[in-house]
């Protein structure tokens, strides 16, 4: 990893972003430009290791297919026709516009969007604060990661995360709807799972397929898709009947374990095995081994966020876990530092009734209201908005750095959607599917070429990691940039400071600023355990919920529960016969993040063609063999995969990545219809009570072979 | 000598070790000096797996490829190192056929054969470097006998 430097080389501490980072590296240059990334063996968290997407980042910041000058739209809308203009006309234009939109339908016409958790996402709803509308939303804000900090919020009074960094290892980790050796950007380090499963770790996987982590897991329970929460109730069944839970921590630290014992009293595994598929033995069996090796910790996943059952999965799955009360003890689930003052979002600078206009905020409450941890607009909500223009027109879009055309439920609709507004302004780094959409396209930065400082792992912040500009690729500017800059264009009140001033402020806490914390690279809090013993758990009744106090105050179900999806086989007869599969979704690649890297030739190779899993027992049946085209059918619509025949699967599931756009193919679309799952998921009601997550996963399909 | 080994039980089929190599080497699409390969079955030995296997140069101690080559490019350094000398490689891909282990690329832009050089410019193999399992090692192996299989 070290080599030896001439001259004119100059090494940078940086911390990779080709997901949602965490991994710190050296960057070394030579005359200003970028020769090699190399994993920094000092930093904390990855100590060097870095994955394939991080090692390609030379080929992103470097790619040919860039955007590298602000674009404004020649043609119709979507015709996928260009003129450069400069970054002063851009922003002019689109002050202007947003001024036009503002005066005639008011400030909530105008929807702030992103994408997930990236260097900006703070400072977006910053942004959107400042602008004064309420309605800024992303992707994953009802179906990735915020649900499970929040449900985490209700159950501990703040995220559980697995504790591989001190000297105790997890003698056994519960990993839930999730394949950390492939992905780790949620709260942990996929790296860090790695050791401690070398280490000894039992490793117990909940998962519809079998991943590389449950390949590689002591116990793998391959659930029906969308039944989690009944392998979660009678797992709590089976460790309370057993007696195997921590008792003193119960009666001493909990609230609500009689009214649990009640509400699972029905929950046996025989019940469960019918639901979940999975074996009464086996359930018994993980639950054992999950109570019984100690201390314990749980890696739960995105799957679990991604149908209306969300948060009930969460909560049950959060409070199976408290029932070990390995709760902030060395190797078991911890509670982070919290080492970065909290960015200055300013949502208390938003009016009241503009918080009561979010779209959303009347409905789901966890995630629009002001009870939300980070409120935001409910996107199906705001699509239809743009679309229907009730309950109140949306006229504007400004989205800085998503795909929305791959990553938003029912793409379709969202083309329709996107298609009506008057204004549309996409910030990217390629030009995407929903960059062709855009009146204005401005070029974004990458991780090589922004200065931030962010806290990881994400939520937790024990080490705080730095990016800093280290090159420039044509006119590129970073996201908050060019927010500060739109703001002063807009003559707002606030949001125009200096972006140095908003990272010192973050860094108040560590008593070091930007241009310290650039030399140093990170700094380390030093991990605190049992805090509770001091100062109570962070609910309202100062002790881990069960029963969740502020569920039932905001009349929700305030005990875990389970209920059969909205689509599915058992809820849904008309559709069974036309669609006899079930078709989950959302598998991450170890090559890709999301609906990003298909541009980079290294990574590219690796996975040509996105492929869709079947049995080989399900393939014969429908007449497709390995490596076939296969087109797959939902309500929504119809795309096509190539199968690859395993027995990984359950005959009765197809399981399809996400994200598949083909930067190569032809402008505009650049074959956004031909495999994005987005095609095929579902965007309707009902929506999870609380959170208004819809379902991309446990859909109903069908398949068969196509050319 | 130190040689790459793999355990194909400890590989989780990250791909780090690919775009390690690629990158370290700057090499063009279609040439993988090393590349993971995603058996479809599951081999049940009790419990359910993926077979993963690893397509690399072994750096054999009896080598078809240095045998096979007329323009003496492919030289066999100390007890097993193979390495490719460019200069003298005239493109034609007999090393390719010969190898067992289908570990010799040919790169068409250049015409000539790719392979892996176990980076003797530097301490460890960037693949290696880059597992994160523990999966790929470069460790001391006392292979003086036929090539070795792996897998």
């Amino acid at each position: 990893m070290k080599h030896k430097l001439n001259q004119k080389e100059k090494v940078y501490r940086s911390s990779c972003g080709m997901c949602h980072g965490g991994c710190g590296v050296l960057v070394s240059t030579q005359d200003a430009r970028i020769t090699r990334i190399e994993g920094d063996p000092d930093s904390p968290l990855n100590k060097g290791a870095m994955c394939a997407k991080g090692l390609a980042s030379l080929q992103h910041v470097y790619n040919s297919a860039r955007l590298q000058y602000p674009l404004m739209r020649k043609g119709s809308r979507g015709e996928g026709k260009w003129q450069r203009i400069n970054w002063d006309e851009a922003l002019n234009k689109i002050a202007a516009k947003i001024k036009q939109i503002k005066g005639k339908y008011g400030v909530e016409a105008i929807a702030v969007g992103q994408g997930t958790g990236r260097h900006h996402f703070p400072f977006t709803i910053r942004f959107a604060n400042a602008l004064g509308t309420p309605n800024w939303c992303a992707p994953g804000q009802a179906q990735c990661f915020l649900p499970r900090v929040t449900a985490s919020k209700l159950t501990f009074g703040d995220l559980i995360i697995c504790d591989y960094y001190g000297t105790t290892r997890p003698s056994s980790i519960l990993v839930w709807g999730h394949n950390p050796v492939h992905t780790s950007p949620d709260g942990e380090m996929g790296f860090r799972f790695l050791q401690s499963w070398k280490g000894g770790s039992k490793i117990i996987t909940v998962d519809p397929r079998l991943s590389e982590t449950a390949s590689i897991s002591d116990l793998w329970l391959q659930i029906r898709p969308g039944t989690d929460a009944a392998l979660a109730l009678a797992m709590i069944k089976v460790i309370i009947d057993d007696n195997l839970f921590n008792s003193d921590f119960i009666n001493r630290w909990t609230v609500g374990f009689d009214q649990l014992r009640k509400r699972v009293q029905g929950c046996t595994t025989q019940w469960a095995e019918q639901i979940t598929w999975v074996p009464a033995e086996k359930i018994i069996q993980a639950a054992r081994m999950f109570a019984t090796n100690k201390p314990s910790c749980l890696e739960w996943g995105v799957a679990l966020e991604q149908t209306p059952n969300c948060l009930q999965n969460l909560r049950a799955i959060a409070v199976l876990t408290a029932l070990t009360g390995d709760i902030d003890v060395p190797g078991g689930n911890i509670f982070g530092m919290h080492a970065l003052r909290h960015f200055p979002t300013g949502y208390d600078r938003l009016p009241p009734e503009m918080h009561e206009k979010r779209l959303g905020a009347d409905q789901f409450k966890l995630l629009s209201s002001r009870e939300a941890l980070v409120p935001s607009a409910h996107a199906p909500t705001v699509f239809q908005a743009m679309l229907t223009g009730k309950p109140y027109p949306v006229k504007a879009f400004l989205i800085f750095g998503n795909n929305a055309l791959l990553t938003y439920a029912n793409s379709q609709e969202v083309h329709q959607a996107l298609s009506n507004l008057d204004l549309l302004v996409v910030t990217d780094i390629y030009m995407t599917p929903t960059a062709e959409m855009a009146d204005i396209v401005l070029p974004a930065a990458t991780w090589l070429e922004v200065n931030l400082v962010r806290g990881y792992p994400l939520r937790a912040e024990n080490v705080v990691l730095v990016q800093q500009k280290i090159t420039q690729v044509g006119e590129a500017r970073q996201d908050q940039e060019i927010m500060i800059d739109l703001a002063k264009k807009l003559k707002l009140p606030w949001g125009t400071e200096p972006l140095e001033e908003v990272i010192n402020y973050q860094l108040q806490p560590l008593a070091v600023n930007f241009e310290q914390i650039k030399e140093l690279g990170y700094i380390t809090v030093p991990q605190k355990y049992y805090k509770h013993q001091k100062v109570g758990f962070a609910t309202p009744s100062g002790k881990v919920e069960l029963h969740s106090s502020i569920l039932e105050r905001l009349e929700y179900d305030p005990l875990p529960g389970y209920s059969e999806l909205p689509e599915s086989p058992l809820n849904s007869p008309e559709l069974i016969g036309e669609y006899p599969l079930i078709l989950t979704t959302g598998t991450k690649s170890p090559v890709f993040f999301h609906s990003e890297g298909r541009q980079i030739p290294y990574l590219r190779e690796i996975e040509v063609d996105p492929l869709a899993e079947i049995h080989p027992e399900t393939a014969r049946k429908f007449g497709i063999d390995d490596g076939n085209w296969m087109g797959i059918e939902t309500p929504r619509g119809k795309i096509k995969q190539k199968a690859r025949l395993t027995e990984g699967i359950d005959p009765r599931v197809v399981h399809i990545p996400h994200g598949w756009w083909f930067p190569e193919q032809a402008a505009p679309d650049h074959g956004l219809w031909q495999s994005n799952a987005n095609v095929l998921t579902r965007n309707g009601p009902p929506y999870d009570p609380a959170m208004g997550t819809y379902q991309l996963r446990a859909l109903l399909c069908k398949i068969y072979k196509a050319t | 000598m130190n040689r790459l080994v793999f355990e194909p039980k400890l590989c989780v089929g990250c791909f780090a070790c690919e775009v390690a190599c690629k990158g370290e080497y700057q090499l063009p699409p279609g040439i993988r000096w090393i590349q993971v390969e995603k058996g479809a079955e599951i081999t049940n030995e009790g419990t359910p797996w993926i077979p993963l296997n690893l397509k690399v140069c072994q750096h054999c101690a009896f080598p078809p490829c240095v045998s096979v080559c007329p323009a003496g490019a492919i030289e066999q350094i100390k007890d097993g190192l193979i390495l490719l000398n460019e200069e003298k490689c005239n493109g034609c891909q007999k090393c390719l056929e010969a190898c067992p282990f289908g570990a010799i690329a040919f790169d068409p832009s250049r015409q000539m054969a790719s392979k892996c050089n176990l980076c003797i410019h530097q301490a460890s193999p960037r693949c290696v470097t880059y597992c994160p399992s523990g999966a790929l090692t470069f460790a001391a192996t006392s292979d003086s006998g036929p090539a070795p299989q792996r897998g």
